[in-house]
């Protein structure tokens, strides 16, 4: 398991708990998607899983070692790219070359690969640039420090189309060596078709934990003029032209599968995830 | 673990992340102390041997922390609110692949010995400017030498004070600004007072007619030093070095567990 978490909460100062009493239990390898509601917990337990946050009570595992410890062996396996810019504001050739030298396995071909790919100038710095170049900088560094574990938060904003269509194939190419990535988003559809899982956040809990190969036996997708009816084990969502309807039941689909819509039925719809009890242990 | 090709990557990654202006900063409270001193005695006067007479170290030295405890203040809550209370940059510091004893000594370096160390220089650079200036006007002027046993007092003073200001940085600002505040009046208050329990002819103490910048390396073996400008500025032993030794250990050390335990 190359995350471990077991009995976890966490809170800040005397406010609610953010996450209550969570376990997970989560295998190595893949591109897995983290979605929750705002304010859930997603960057808190990824600053949990890289040390940056200690739990109020529980203990947490990543890949064998106790993240709060924050030794450099440990963070030299884990990469955290947070929601906004963190990187200096050199250019993209010196962050490679000054901050990839902490990082044992980074590749400056990769990097250099990936710069290209997303049409970056490595020569100008990160201050000259948009918000959404930089974001561009940002992710090909994280992709070229090929750490095994890599949490990527909200990795898609501020980047256009082609952005993202480069995006999800460099992702693919960098993890192809057995990497783990998790991608913590709002736009599970920007996303949807590089994850392996997806793991959903709710009302404090790992609420799912779904396997998106072995979903497509489980759920069935349709289009519809009319909601579903209640307590038939399905939700509709409301798209131009009449309802988006997931259901749980094996059967054969009828529309394209579309992740925000699951994730909504998991989430608002009381729609089950029959392998919730068994994926906390996939 | 400590592994020094990472820890000398780290102490570069450190000076390229620092704003320049971290170099001069500390010291700009210096400056205005040493020329405040300076201008209160009176331009004409390039002798300080005669203030020595004039000279209370329980009186000066409250005010020569007042001065450095503004300046400590200055630098350690930008450093908080830029390197560590920014939740951006305090994600980037925390989560950089160094040991927490490396990222505790690539700090205690910097704070000590980095911004020190070019203060110095951009203060010397600053005297020069000014003794030019005053070299036009026809004004006598004291050479950089002469004043470095000022400098020496905010020098010893910013040992004093500096991790106590990087501990700020490193906690959470709020619980740190408390605990500066607390020990930065124990402090003002201890001192005078075992100052003034102490004999007077350990309290002043000559300076001599020609300060060098050999002065400065006295500050580093303290003990030898009981007749220099440097010596007035230790006063003795057991009368500022023993309080500073343990207040900076003291501080080290929140600093040490600050870092270890800081969360983002």
């Amino acid at each position: 398991m190359i995350i471990h978490l077991q009995q976890v909460s966490l809170r800040y100062g005397r406010e609610e708990p953010v996450l209550e009493q969570v376990d997970l239990r989560m295998p190595g390898g893949g591109i897995v998607g983290l979605a929750a509601p705002n304010g859930v917990g997603k960057t808190s337990l990824f600053k949990m899983l890289v040390g940056l946050r200690y739990p109020s009570s529980g203990t947490v595992e990543v890949m064998g070692q106790d993240p709060t410890k924050r030794s450099a062996s440990f963070l030299q396996q884990v990469y955290f790219l947070p929601a906004e810019p963190n990187l200096p504001a050199w250019t993209p050739a010196k962050i490679g070359r000054v901050q990839g030298a902490f990082y044992p396995n980074f590749s400056s071909e990769i990097y250099q690969e990936c710069l290209d790919d997303f049409q970056v100038d490595p020569a100008r710095p990160l201050g000259k640039l948009s918000f959404g170049q930089q974001r561009r900088v940002q992710l090909a560094f994280a992709l070229g420090v090929r750490t095994p574990l890599l949490l990527l938060d909200e990795p898609t904003i501020g980047l256009d189309v082609n952005g993202k269509d480069q995006f999800r194939r460099s992702l693919i190419k960098a993890t192809e060596a057995g990497q783990t990535v998790i991608l913590a988003t709002h736009l599970l559809n920007e996303v949807g078709p590089v994850l392996d899982r997806l793991v959903v956040l709710h009302k404090r809990q790992v609420w799912a934990h779904v396997d998106l190969t072995e979903a497509s036996n489980i759920y069935s997708y349709h289009h519809s003029s009319y909601p579903p009816q209640a307590g038939t084990n399905a939700f509709g969502r409301r798209v131009p032209g009449g309802w988006h309807i997931v259901r749980a039941d094996g059967g054969p689909s009828s529309a394209q599968p579309d992740l925000e819509t699951l994730y909504l039925g998991l989430t608002d719809g009381n729609l089950v995830d029959p392998t919730f009890q068994s994926s906390i242990d996939v | 673990m400590f592994s020094a090709p990472r820890f000398l990557r780290y102490l570069r990654w450190l000076w390229l992340r620092s704003p320049s202006w971290y170099l001069a900063a500390p010291f700009a409270a210096a400056t205005v102390f040493a020329l405040f001193f300076y201008f209160t005695i009176g331009p004409e006067s390039t002798d300080f041997s005669h203030m020595v007479p004039r000279f209370n170290l329980e009186a000066v030295m409250p005010w020569v922390f007042s001065s450095f405890i503004f300046g400590s203040v200055f630098t350690a809550i930008h450093l908080a609110s830029r390197h560590l209370a920014n939740n951006e940059e305090a994600v980037s510091f925390m989560s950089l692949p160094v040991s927490t004893l490396e990222r505790w000594l690539g700090s205690l370096f910097g704070i000590l010995v980095a911004i020190p160390l070019f203060s110095y220089i951009s203060i010397a650079a600053f005297y020069l400017l000014l003794g030019l200036f005053r070299g036009l006007i026809k004004y006598p002027f004291p050479d950089f030498g002469s004043v470095l046993p000022l400098l020496s007092l905010g020098l010893v003073s910013y040992y004093v004070m500096a991790p106590l200001a990087f501990a700020i940085g490193v906690l959470k600002p709020k619980r740190a600004v408390v605990w500066y505040i607390l020990v930065g009046i124990i402090i003002m208050v201890a001192l005078p007072v075992t100052v003034s329990s102490l004999p007077e002819e350990q309290v002043l103490i000559d300076i001599p007619e020609t300060p060098s910048p050999s002065n400065l390396v006295g500050l580093f073996f303290q003990g030898s030093y009981t007749e220099s400008s440097l010596g007035f500025a230790l006063g003795s032993k057991v009368g500022f070095l023993v309080p500073s030794i343990v207040a900076a250990l003291a501080f080290i050390a929140v600093h040490y567990i600050g870092l270890r335990h800081k969360q983002v």
